[in-house]
């Protein structure tokens, strides 16, 4: 079943209240994260703070040791209901990394092909990501397509949550925002899951565990330009919107949006249009992003790409030596290149001509 | 520690202090419509029948267990222990097992019972959603593993949306481990029953002929 994007009527309102929530929560972040732990630990989970993925197996494995769990199963924390929306939310960067690290190690991820209801109850250790983490509520929310998610976390006994500090908002009413917004795209399966099963339950997972993951993401916060891409709700809007991203490609836009961030060299294949930044539902400035990316590979590039700029600079303000450059690179091109041939004469060479 | 160390770097990064009081969030952002009963049940039913779910209106009980009956077709079913499949005779039907000792057995219950039946705490007009909350009498896995779930519900339990229902329950959190929406029927083969009475105002639904949507 897929529906057609819905449009609701009151999208600009919800997309504002988004932003400005999200904005809240990034400028209060120490506040909500003691917030969050307060409350997943009153709701009887526990919470650890990682700095890395290497410190989240390490934990993983020793919970597994301890508890002498040898099977796991993980849930891509993504929208995906077939193929074209599992390529939009390829942008799911966090739980992605986590599942496909254990995939190759111990676990199976579960996905609608490869559904295996006896590997889903002899798992030990459930593994999902989160869309949000409540912070009044220490609750996750899983706001999915399907409910694979679910199951990974309700019929293990352990079920471990892995989770950017980027994740939390403030109220379990903030939801009514976030998951109108998401269903617009995604209608589906969402969850909100709090601590492990309650006196008198019959399922559900014993011990609930929610690790918050900096991963680079304390260092984009401290960066002013940066700072509101961890805002990114998964939406899936920015990759469609770019004009740079062929068809059926994971779009430009994804390198940003996986911390830490690195200035690979895909920051340069976007045109720097606003399109995302307008079909952003949380007003992600993508393009001042994008600039401030390309600026870190600058300084962080090495060798010939500051002395190829400062040669570059040094023709481009003295016009003679510009045009006896352009003469030449016009008599050698190299045909190796395969692009295409420059025109037999520069526009400066057709201006003149005409003035005359 | 990695704690004190990562919430050291967010504290530098925003520039705060240990304890500081956070500035006022913006304010919940709320949608009241004060939509009738009608105009509820009629929203309920349109949302779906776009999502393509079955929603079945049952006048009493005994067309309600009627109904369920003839979508269990003489396979085997669990159903939870809400109080609304009792009240409608859904427990006593050939073929329904309802109440399990322990979490193994009714994990092999529900790894191996095509139908699921349960109840659930609220519907959502807005958006069709239907909310489950788990609790002792309906676990997680009902909902979950059975191929075909049947939501049996009480027409009182209409909301507009999920405003109303956060409105309702603030904190659904804090009396239940897990709360489910679900929003059209995904992997499962879903339908709705909604118990109430008769309204015959309600244009699409009307009652007594138990008109399908789908």
């Amino acid at each position: 079943m897929n529906l057609p994007t819905q449009r609701r009527a009151d999208m600009p309102e919800l997309r504002a209240r988004a932003a400005a929530i999200k904005k809240h929560v990034l400028a209060n972040l120490d506040h909500y994260l003691v917030e969050t732990e307060k409350q997943v630990v009153a709701h009887g989970g526990q919470v650890l703070f990682a700095q890395n993925i290497d410190e989240i197996v390490a934990f993983i494995q020793l919970l597994a040791q301890e508890r002498g769990v040898a099977s796991f199963v993980g849930a891509r924390a993504t929208g995906v209901r077939n193929e074209a929306s599992a390529l939009r939310r390829v942008v799911e960067a966090l739980s992605s990394d986590v599942g496909a690290y254990l995939s190759g190690h111990l676990a199976t991820l579960i996905d609608a092909a490869s559904f295996d209801l006896d590997r889903l109850f002899a798992a030990g250790i459930g593994i999902t990501g989160a869309n949000f983490v409540i912070a009044d509520a220490g609750a996750v929310c899983l706001a999915e397509g399907d409910d694979f998610a679910s199951l990974a976390g309700a019929a293990p006994k352990t079920h471990i949550v892995v989770a950017g500090i980027e994740k939390i908002i403030p109220r379990t009413r903030d939801l009514a925002v976030f998951l109108r917004l998401l269903s617009a795209r995604y209608p589906g399966h969402s969850s909100l899951l709090s601590g492990p099963r309650r006196a008198g339950e019959l399922d559900g997972p014993e011990a609930f565990y929610l690790v918050l993951l900096d991963g680079g993401r304390s260092a984009i916060l401290a960066d002013a330009e940066k700072r509101e891409l961890l805002r990114c709700i998964h939406y899936g809007a920015c990759p469609e919107s770019c004009p740079a991203t062929p068809v059926g490609q994971p779009g430009a836009l994804t390198p940003l949006l996986k911390p830490p961030l690195i200035a690979a060299p895909d920051v340069y294949t976007s045109a720097l249009s606003d399109a995302c930044r307008e079909a952003c539902p949380v007003n992600i400035n993508f393009p001042r992003a994008r600039v401030a990316l390309r600026q870190d590979a600058l300084g962080q590039a090495n060798g010939w790409v500051p002395l190829f700029f400062r040669v570059w600079a040094f023709v481009m303000v003295r016009p003679r030596l510009y045009e006896m450059v352009a003469l030449m690179a016009r008599a050698f091109w190299p045909v190796a290149w395969k692009c295409a041939h420059p025109p037999a004469k520069s526009l400066r060479q057709l201006w003149r001509e005409r003035s005359r | 520690m990695s704690r004190d160390a990562i919430l050291q770097a967010v504290r530098t990064a925003i520039g705060r202090k240990p304890f500081q009081k956070p500035v006022a969030g913006p304010e919940p952002l709320l949608q009241i419509h004060n939509w009738t009963a009608a105009d509820r049940l009629e929203r309920f039913c349109t949302a779906n029948a776009a999502l393509g779910v079955p929603v079945t209106l049952a006048s009493s009980a005994s067309h309600a267990r009627e109904l369920v009956a003839a979508l269990i077709d003489g396979r085997s079913a669990i159903a939870s222990l809400a109080t609304v499949l009792a009240e409608c005779g859904i427990l006593g039907l050939a073929g329904v097992q309802a109440g399990f000792p322990d979490a193994e057995a009714l994990r092999h219950a529900c790894a191996s019972t095509p139908v699921g039946i349960t109840s659930a705490w609220c519907l959502l007009a807005e958006t069709g959603t239907i909310v489950l909350r788990s609790s002792p009498e309906e676990p997680r896995l009902l909902s979950l593993l059975p191929p075909v779930l049947i939501v049996v519900v009480s027409q009182s339990r209409l909301l507009e949306n999920m405003d109303e229902f956060f409105g309702l329950l603030p904190q659904p959190a804090d009396s239940s481990s897990a709360t489910v929406m679900i929003t059209g029927s995904g992997r499962h083969e879903l339908h709705v029953i909604l118990v109430g009475a008769d309204d015959p105002t309600v244009a699409p639904c009307r009652t007594g002929q138990h008109r399908e949507y789908s």
